[in-house]
């Protein structure tokens, strides 16, 4: 650890940290003070039919407040509920992050990010500090970033054992948020002796690791519209701290340089991403175009998941035009697995999205959207069985035309909607398995008289999914109210859903009811009440077409000060 | 078969090739997934099993192992060094399998004993492993001491093949990450689709989980939530498929929540390995974000509004330039609401100093102004504050001390400022002594301090010369005025020395602290052609004006007299033109010595009486009405003034004027001449104003805007202190009547904005208010506010409106508005009131509603009075007259909107179109059509209707779109009704005074009588009617509403017997006959079948009977004097293929009979029922009842009951309806028989302190089969002792039934006891008892002292159990508030019910117990909410015995019938 500290500090860093809120300048009310919300809620559940789908009781209290003492301020957030467990990342979490002018400390769970490489939300428990004056940010966080776990059965191979794990993340950057040059570095390490562990559920030996991440970006704004900027990250891992595998290629250099900051073995793996993208944005228009590689298993003891083995190109164009009134944006890009050439195909992915959001008249518009995905596998060694390359594609269309009249006592919104998603495989072998379609197209409409403060909502809604399996249709029929009185402290909504489904399987009738209703006599105080029914009620029940009935019921008091 | 053999034969051979050298086998598994690492096959336990087996028979063995590694697709090929061979052997034993240990295995796949074919370490070091593919990872055993001699078999023996890959996890695609809007954004069913893509190279068939968790604390990481997720998650499901459609079906996501969600895959069959176990990346969602919910009902307005100035307001002192006197003060007006009972309104009015908000001022800064107990309005001398920022709020305090305060608001005065009279900028003056004029504002005058100041000032007069501008004349060229520092603001300058040229000048004016100067305005000063005095003739606005004398009074000025005629060949008349000003427009043009002027010229001209003027042509627009005047006004002055504009321009660069006179109105011709008055008028008018001891002021209007009359109440009139006149000046002309009355309070200040062209007399008395300023052509903007009661007369040009409150934010209320449209008889008026429904709302609540009254209009247009309903007609209760004039219409176009208007009336002579005569009328449209309309026609008049069946069938008279089912034309005389006209089938003759009605459709109709106000009754009609003789008193035929029913109803008097009757004097008598017939015929009465709507109900018509019939009722009522007497009941009903009478006649007969002795007797009455039908179904019916009530008393000697009534009935092939005794329906029904019926009205003959009335009934059933019932129906009223009419016990309505078949006798008793009213107790008793059937129950409940009982309990018996409930109530809260607007209330109740029942055989115990609570919230009468909790219990032993409990809610007070919901907890053991 001594050791690794002149180079943390050498490193700078990137990005902005986490959730130290700003309020210096809220101070001169009073010295002392205190604010925030308290919420506890209560659910019950019951149901019959089926075998419960949650707990029939629990419950929950959560608080998020925020002292502030002579301009200085603690917010303070805990979670407390029945539902703790001993996993790698304990349920009930508490912390603080203290702020001054430009000073933050943080202590207790938190997530700071400081590069996507690097530490990346990832929760920490543990102690920081940001100090940022203008041009200059100097953050580190140590903590512990994973407990050891005892294994929990309900979890499976999804959940992996893992070994209490230590970290250290260091971000130094100057500029301001349009020029920038951030670096910055993680250092993390399973707090075990070299020893591996089996786990007891996957018999798999589960070896303590350590990581070194180390990470720059930079950014450069160029006049008013155009920017470049990339950041890059290297990571190197090592799986087995005690692995007596030497090295294989002894005779580079740098490994020796590295072994002095972190265990390096026969388990080390390097690996390495970057990112690069420039960009015009202007009022009417926006075009921006990113490269992007990552490793194959480019992996960082900060960050949650990586997606990689990837190469993509994007070119994300976006116009507004009409005072705002017509925005379209969109992205293609292309993405490609295999940079390294180990997989037995190469998979092109074709990525493409446009949103449309036009306002035509004062009162109507249009919402229509797309999206794209379709995967291409190549065989990149002679013999590959075809049923292993992929072909398809998912699209997503939807478009959406809304109404909507509103004057002082009514309004009017009508709203329909059409949506299809479809998977289309072109792989022979598979393509009768994969094919899916699903279709949902409504209709809504929403009367709001506006001085008794009454909507009225009824919808139709029409879902037909076509699957290898059959057809699946639902009908759905809602009716809604919402009512506020004594000019909103009381608020009650009423959702009532009737669904008729088909299926191979047979029909079935759904009832879903929705009762909520939210009292605020003040600003402190809140309650809240919400009912859920979920009625099915099969044609013909039987082993597959289950009869249930499921009451939910939830009690919630918000106390706000 | 060989070719079969022959592999088999092959493997047989290598089998014994196996055994020759293999004294150990290998067998190699793999347990999945496959990763492509080395380093995981070689280090992990349990992942690679090898087992050797020592199968030599020479005992222990010495060996060690090595492994190849062989791609299959890709030529990769890894085997173990030549020269490896690791330092400990492992020994196996004979027969005994040895299981490799993971130090071995770590050993054999080190990377580093490796000989490596086409792949190097490093890239097995950089590519994270061996490319995919599939491999073959064979291991063979080799003898420790002979390195190089395998022991085992080599390939396919101890391999396995496996398939190496490293997937990636899924990759999801949708919801996006932090997607918080789905598509079924609106609509609540949920429908979500989960979206990820399948891997590459992942196997068909590849299982994946998907599995969301709801993230309790939406700020947490997903990633955290995910990893430590409440058990069981949220949803978890499995799925081959790469999607999950989550439908209704599946747990409901709540709105506004966050939810996390990931998809794993599984390892397939093949062992396919994933990157991060399969698992992809934790993604978030917002489910839907709640909907806004409904917008909060508008804040209301502050009660207490500030309305002058408006907030941010900048005024204007106002500057008296008739005075040349700084008019000071101005009104600070404000307004509340009607609710606030004020007693004291403060206004609080402060300077605000740099830096104070508008609040922080009113607080800290003192009090500017000074007014006592204002009134809505308060005078502020906002002159002395000139500059200066104020903020004000008015604070009101009601009687009970409550506090009410306006927002606070600002306005800005304008600087202290010096404004240039006269000469205007850019005037022309004459070049002689001009007289220059100038005022100062007010804040000059009088410092805040009160101090008033005397002004030292003085003009700057100059000449401009070439080149110069105004300012550098004015700094640099000699001042014209030369006596320097002055005290006053004119002074008169002789220019005659500077004629043509173009001068500047500029006033100043000082005082200890303060100081301003005027802007710099121009002038030309002009030599006049005096010549001009010579001319004869001049053309004023097409009027050629000879003048016979003419005089120059000052400048340009002249005066004199002349004569005009005022139109072509008219009469002479003498004019007097007392103001003919002639304005050069400037430039004078020497042209050969002689000097042209172009002018432009205004005049006026007084008419030696303008009434006088006999004004026949009906195109002269020119009237000065002066009507309706009381009080104390005076007309001083009617001059009309003829100013034609001229439009020309001076042109700078030319030096002189371009463009010649240009009236304005082009159509203007000599040779019509005054088609209309085209110019301005001008006249002075003032008004009284008496103060509170009477003494007589007068007040003074002047309006120095051409367009705009400032019509300023408060500030030309502070009550009692100021007086002066009203002068317009403008285009409009203005009456005010009556005078000013003594305390008349002048609310606001308004204007009123006329564009020319236009002659308005307004005729205004009492409160009231105006305040719409518009700019808007062609359209008038007045606002009366409250108790206004204004006379507006003016004459309009086709297409104009008038528009009242256009702008919604005026407020207008008019009691009346008088519309005079004499002066345009030949136009369309157009009357548009926008938005008065708005302003009427706002002051519904006051008694008098606006009414328009249109007065004096010959209306001889094509096109009538056209009415509209989207333009015309507003608000509630408006009532809109026509009185008093002349109408002639051919047709009256009123599109009303029935539902707003209250009433339209007319009233005057009219002639009536499908009459084709004049008539008085009052006519009235109110909101229910055309109702009330009487249409009178003198008797002493000769009316035909519809002589000339052309005529008559060609008018048309629709007021309404609505029919006129109300309306009324009374005919009162003698009249003749011919029926020329086809279809109109009514023959009526020598009737007198009847009263017929005239349909909207100009069918004339006897109406029904009987509807409200319908008079249309004949009296005395005697003669022929359609064949029918009748000599009754009275006739009555008429159709009711639309129906095609004719009722035929016949009344008078009826002398029924010498001692029966002596009322005589009215009718006493009605017959009444209902024709279901839509024609009378001169045949007679015509029936025909017709179907109709059902009947209305009448005191003689028989109910119930829906379909086609004709009744006869006949009544005779009693005179009031004891010996009264009458038959009621007297019907006689045909059916006709009735649907459920069939045919048939149902004859009915009463006769009643009071005691002429003691009236205080029962009335005796007899009755008789006959009643034969036949259905369609083929069979007959019939019922016969007779019976007496009183008649007859007997003695039952039980109990001192006596017999004082009975009816007996026997029907047949009828069924009675229902069991209660009071029922007398009866239905044909084929399937009964024969039927009797007996009743008895018993009554307890003495009164001994019990008292019994009631009837008892036995009737016995056949049916086609034999005996189907008996019954036994009673209904007693059973009084016990008590106080009060009711006593304290009282039994009714009691029923025993008995059945024959099958047996059964049922009873139910009700008991009511009843201790003044304090404590009451109900009680029901019931049994069921036959064959197998045994049932007695029992309940009972109560009041006490008004409110309910504490607890109603009963018991319910049979044969296999007895169970006994009660509910005992606990609390019983009612709230009631008296809110601000409306009343709360808030009822809260809970008690407990109690519930058990005991099964005998075999023994079961059910028992319940409930806690239950309501709470009901109600606001205004309307139930705002209201919700019910219930925790109840249940036991039940014991078989099974279970136990169970629950809480419940219900209750809700919606009406989509949510009753039920909660939570049970169940168990049985």
């Amino acid at each position: 650890m001594r050791r690794l500290l002149p180079y943390a500090f050498a490193l700078l860093l990137l990005h902005q940290t986490a959730s130290a809120q700003d309020i210096e300048q809220s101070t001169k009310q009073s010295p002392v003070s205190i604010n925030g919300s308290i919420d506890l809620r209560g659910i019950a559940y019951s149901v019959t039919g089926i075998p419960e789908r949650r707990k029939p009781f629990s419950y929950i209290l959560c608080g998020n407040t925020n002292l502030v003492l002579y301009g200085l301020e603690i917010p303070l957030s805990f979670v407390v509920s029945e539902q703790d467990r001993n996993f790698s990342q304990p349920f009930n979490q508490f912390g603080l992050s203290p702020k001054y002018k430009w000073l933050t400390l943080h202590a207790g769970y938190r997530n700071l990010s400081f590069s996507p490489y690097t530490l990346d939300g990832y929760t920490m428990l543990g102690a920081g500090i940001e100090i940022k004056p203008k041009g200059f940010q100097l953050c580190a966080m140590y903590g512990r970033m994973n407990r050891a776990t005892a294994i929990d059965t309900t979890l499976g191979t999804l959940q992996p054992f893992s070994f209490s794990r230590t970290g250290l993340a260091i971000k130094l950057g100057v500029g301001d948020e349009k020029n920038n040059f951030i670096i910055s570095v993680l250092r993390a390490k399973d707090d075990s002796s070299s020893v591996g562990i089996i786990d007891p559920v996957t018999k798999q030996l589960v070896r303590p690791a350590a990581n070194t991440v180390g990470s720059a970006a930079f950014r450069n704004q160029f006049g008013k519209h155009l920017f470049v900027e990339a950041d890059a990250g290297a990571s190197l891992w090592t799986n087995d701290i005690g692995s007596t595998y030497a090295v294989t290629d002894s005779t580079n250099q740098w490994v020796d340089k590295i072994r002095k900051i972190m265990p390096v073995n026969g388990t080390t793996e390097f690996y390495y991403a970057y990112r690069a993208a420039t960009g015009f944005t202007s009022n009417a228009f926006s075009l921006k175009f990113e490269y992007k590689y990552v490793d194959p298993q480019f992996r960082s003891m900060g960050v949650y998941y990586f997606n990689n083995d990837i190469k993509s190109y994007t070119v994300s164009p976006s116009f507004n035009l009409f005072k705002n009134r017509f925005r379209l944006s969109g992205s293609i890009g292309k993405q490609d697995d295999n940079v390294r050439d180990q997989k037995e195909a190469t998979t092109s992915r074709t990525i493409g999205m446009a949103n449309l959001s036009w306002d035509i008249t004062q009162q109507f518009g249009v919402d229509a959207g797309f999206t794209n995905f379709s995967s291409n596998s190549k065989p990149t060694v002679v013999l590959v069985q075809n049923k292993y390359l992929l072909a398809q594609s998912n699209s997503n269309i939807s478009f959406t035309p809304r109404y909507v009249f509103a004057n002082s006592r009514h309004s009017h919104v009508v709203i329909a909607s059409y949506n299809r998603s479809s998977l289309v495989d072109d792989n022979s072998i598979t393509q009768t398995v994969n094919n899916i379609t699903t279709e949902i197209i409504l209709l809504n409409y929403t009367y709001t008289m506006v001085k008794r403060a009454l909507s009225i909502t009824g919808a139709i809604n029409r879902a037909t999914n076509e699957l290898v399996t059959g057809k699946f249709e639902n009908m759905s029929y809602t009716l809604a109210l919402n009512k506020n009185w004594f000019k909103g402290k009381l608020i009650a909504a009423l959702n009532n859903t009737y669904t008729t489904s088909k299926g191979p399987l047979g029909e079935t009738g759904i009832y879903n009811l929705m009762v909520n209703a939210n009292y605020q006599p003040s600003r402190h105080h809140r309650f809240n009440l919400r009912y859920t029914l979920l009625n099915n009620k099969p044609e013909n029940a039987s082993n597959t077409q289950i009869k249930f009935a499921e009451n939910t019921t939830e009690i919630g008091y918000t106390l706000s000060f | 078969m060989k070719r079969k053999l022959l592999p088999f034969l092959l493997l047989m051979l290598l089998a014994y090739a196996h055994t020759l050298q293999a004294q150990v086998t290998v067998t190699t598994n793999i347990a999945p997934p496959y990763s492509s690492k080395l380093s995981d096959y070689a280090s992990t336990p349990g992942k690679v099993f090898i087992t050797l087996t020592n199968t030599s028979p020479s005992g222990s063995m010495k060996v060690y192992l090595r492994a190849t590694i062989t791609g299959t697709n890709n030529n990769v090929k890894i085997a173990t060094k030549s020269n490896f061979r690791p330092t400990q052997p492992l020994i196996l034993q004979a027969g005994i399998p040895y299981m490799v240990d993971l130090q071995t295995l770590t050993t054999l796949f080190d990377v580093n004993s490796f000989d490596l074919q086409n792949i190097t370490a490093s890239q097995i070091f950089l590519k994270n492993g061996l490319p995919e593919g599939d491999y073959s990872f064979c291991v063979r055993a080799y003898n420790f001491d002979l390195p190089t001699l395998p022991v085992s078999s080599g390939s396919p023996f101890g391999c396995t093949n496996v398939r190496l890959t490293q997937l990636e996890p899924p990759i999801l695609i949708k919801p996006f990450d932090k997607e918080t809007k789905f598509s079924n954004s609106n609509t609540n069913v949920q429908n979500i689709i989960f979206n990820w893509g399948i891997p590459a190279g992942a196997e068909p068939g590849t299982q994946y989980v998907l599995r969301i968790i709801e993230m309790l604390d939406p700020s947490k990481n997903p990633n955290d939530a995910m990893n430590s997720k409440t058990t069981p998650a949220f949803f978890e499901t499995t799925t081959s498929a790469n999607i999950v459609l989550y439908g209704p079906a599946q747990p409901a996501l709540v709105e506004g929540r966050k939810y996390a969600w990931a998809v794993t895959a599984l390892p397939g069959i093949q062992g396919t390995a994933y990157k991060n176990n399969g698992r992809s990346e934790v993604r978030s969602f917002t489910y839907n974000q709640p909907p806004l919910p409904p917008p909060p009902p508008p804040k209301p307005a502050n009660l207490v509004q500030l309305t002058y100035p408006a907030n941010n307001e900048i005024v204007k002192p106002y500057l008296d330039t008739f005075f040349f006197t700084p008019q000071k003060k101005t009104y600070l007006t404000w307004d509340f609401d009607k609710s606030i009972n004020a007693s004291n309104q403060q206004v609080i009015v402060v300077l605000i100093k740099n830096g104070q908000t508008p609040e922080q001022a009113i607080k800290s800064n003192p009090n500017v102004i000074s007014t006592k107990e204002p009134s809505k309005s308060a005078f502020f001398d906002v002159g002395i504050y000139e500059g200066e920022k104020l903020a004000w709020q008015v604070n009101i305090t009601d009687v009970k001390g409550k506090l009410y305060s306006s927002d606070v608001q600002t306005f800005s005065v304008t600087p202290a400022s010096v404004t240039l009279i006269y000469p205007k900028d850019k005037d022309f003056v004459p070049d002689a002594v001009i007289h220059f004029q100038w005022v100062n504002s007010a804040s000059l005058y009088k410092g805040q301090n009160g101090k008033e100041y005397v002004l030292t000032q003085k003009p700057t007069i100059v000449e401009i010369k070439k080149g110069q501008t105004p300012a550098d004349a004015i700094k640099q060229n000699t001042n014209l005025y030369t006596n320097g520092e002055q005290g006053w603001n004119l002074t008169d300058i002789d220019l005659s020395a500077y004629s043509g040229k173009r001068m500047a000048w500029k006033a100043e004016s000082w005082r200890d602290g303060k100081s301003a100067t005027s802007s710099i305005d121009t002038f030309t000063v002009i030599d006049f052609d005096k010549s001009l005095k010579n001319f004869t003739t001049f053309n004023l606005c097409g009027y050629p004006i000879t003048v016979t004398s003419i005089s120059n009074t000052q400048g340009f000025n002249y005066k004199g007299t002349g004569t005009t005629t005022l139109y072509k060949n008219g009469p002479i008349v003498q004019v007097a033109f007392s103001e003919l000003t002639i304005q050069p427009f400037g430039s004078v043009k020497n042209n050969s010595g002689k000097v042209t002027a172009y002018t432009d010229w205004k005049a006026t001209m007084v008419l030696d009486s303008v009434k006088a003027v006999n004004f026949k042509k009906q195109s002269i627009n020119l009237s000065i009405i002066q009507k309706n005047i009381s009080g104390s006004f005076t007309f001083e002055a009617s001059k009309l003034v003829f100013a034609p504009s001229i439009i020309t321009h001076w042109d700078n660069t030319e030096g002189h004027f371009i463009d010649v006179v240009k009236f304005i109105n082009p159509n203007l011709t000599d040779a019509d001449y005054a088609p209309n008055i085209v110019g301005k008028f001008k006249w002075v008018s003032e008004f009284l104003n008496k103060d509170d001891k009477g003494a007589i002021k007068m007040a003074e209007f002047t309006s120095q805007d051409d367009q705009t009359f400032k019509f300023d109440y408060n500030q030309k009139i502070p009550a009692g202190t100021e007086s002066g006149s009203l002068i317009l000046n403008g285009d409009v002309t203005v009456l005010l009547k009556p005078a000013m009355q003594a305390n008349t309070e002048i609310a606001l200040s308004a204007f009123l904005k006329m564009d020319k062209n236009l002659q308005a007399n307004f005729t205004m008395a009492g409160w009231y208010k105006i305040i719409c300023p518009a700019d808007s052509k062609k359209t008038i903007n007045v606002d009366f506010y409250d108790k206004s009661e204004m006379e507006f007369d003016r004459s309009y040009d086709a297409g104009w409106n008038i528009a009242l409150n256009k702008d919604a934010s005026c407020n207008a209320l008019f009691n009346t508005v008088h519309l005079n449209l004499s002066n345009n008889p030949n136009k369309i008026f157009g009357i548009t009131i926008p938005q008065m429904k708005v302003v009427i709302n706002d002051h519904s609540n006051l008694k008098q509603h606006p009414e328009f009254i249109f007065t004096s209009v010959p209306v001889n247009g094509t096109d009538g009075i056209k009415l509209n309903e989207s333009r015309n007609i507003a608000a509630a209760n408006q009532n809109i007259q026509f009185y008093g004039f002349d109408l002639i219409l051919k047709k009256i176009t009123c599109n009303i909107n029935k539902s707003e208007l209250a009433q339209f009336k007319m009233e005057g002579s009219y002639t009536i179109p499908f009459i084709n005569q004049k008539s008085t009328y009052t006519f009235i449209i109110d909101k229910n059509s055309l109702g009330n309309a009487n249409l009178s026609f003198d008797n002493v008049q000769t009316n035909t209707l519809y002589n000339d069946p052309d005529k008559g069938d060609k008018c048309t008279f629709k007021p309404t779109f609505a029919s006129m089912e109300f309306t009324k034309i009374a005919l009162n005389g003698n009249f003749n009704f011919s029926n020329k006209v086809a279809g109109k089938h009514l023959n009526v003759s020598g009737i007198a005074s009847p009263k017929f009605a005239i349909s909207p459709d100009g069918i004339l109709s006897m109406y029904d009588a009987y509807s409200p106000d319908m008079g249309n009754t004949a009296t005395n009609p005697a003669g022929d009617f359609n064949g029918f003789k009748f000599t009754p008193y009275k006739m009555t035929m008429g159709k009711y509403l639309t129906q095609s029913t004719y009722v035929l109803k016949l009344s008078g008097i009826m002398v029924l017997a010498d001692n029966f009757s002596s009322k005589n004097s009215t009718n006493n008598f009605t017959t009444e006959v209902t024709f279901d017939a839509n024609t009378i015929t001169t045949g007679g009465v015509a029936y025909s079948r017709k179907d109709f709507a059902t009947f209305k109900e009448y005191h003689h018509y028989i109910k119930g009977l829906d379909n086609k019939s004709v009744s006869f009722t006949s009544q005779a009522d009693a005179g009031s004097d004891n010996e009264s007497s009458s038959f009621t009941g007297a019907k006689l009903t045909y059916y006709d293929s009735d649907g459920t009478y069939g045919t048939g006649f149902k004859a009915e007969l009463g006769f009643s009979l009071k005691s002429p002795v003691d009236p205080t007797q029962p009335t005796q009455s007899v009755n008789a029922i006959l009643w034969v039908g036949h259905k369609q179904e083929g069979y007959n019916y019939w019922f016969l009842e007779a019976g007496q009530k009183n008649v007859v008393t007997i003695q039952t000697g039980i109990l001192d009951l006596a017999i004082n009534g009975f009816k007996g009935r026997i029907f047949y092939h009828m069924r009675h309806d229902g069991d209660n005794i009071n029922n007398s329906k009866y239905y044909p029904d084929n399937s009964k028989f024969m039927g009797v019926y007996a009743q008895v009205n018993l009554i307890t003959s003495t009164d001994k302190g019990i008292k019994f009335w009631g009837d008892v009934a036995m009737e016995v059933l056949t049916n086609n089969s034999g005996l189907e019932s008996i019954k036994l129906l009673g209904n007693g009223t059973f009084i016990s002792q008590g106080e009060g009419t009711d006593g304290i016990i009282k039994a009714k309505d009691c029923k025993l039934n008995l059945y024959w078949s099958p047996k059964k006798a049922t009873g139910d008793f009700n008991v009511e006891l009843n201790a003044a009213s304090q404590i009451t107790i109900s009680a029901n008793a019931g049994f069921e008892i036959g064959d197998g059937i045994f049932h007695i129950w029992g309940s009972g409940s109560g009041s006490m002292f008004g409110q309910p009982a504490p607890a109603t309990c009963g018991f319910d018996l049979d044969k296999e159990q007895i169970r006994v409930y009660g509910d005992f109530k606990m609390i019983d809260i009612n709230w009631h508030n008296g809110g601000l607007f409306c009343d709360d209330d808030i009822v809260v109740n809970s008690g407990v019910k109690m519930d058990a029942s005991f099964h005998y055989k075999p023994f079961q115990f059910t028992g319940s117990g409930t806690f239950y609570g309501n709470a009901k919230v109600q606001e205004c009468g309307v139930t705002v909410f209201s919700i019910g909790l219930s925790l109840n219990a249940q036991l039940q032993f014991p078989s099974p015995t279970c136990v169970s409990a629950g809480l419940s809610i219900f209750g809700f007070d919606f009406d989509a019938g949510i009753r039920n919901g909660g939570l049970i907890f169940e168990k049985c053991f």
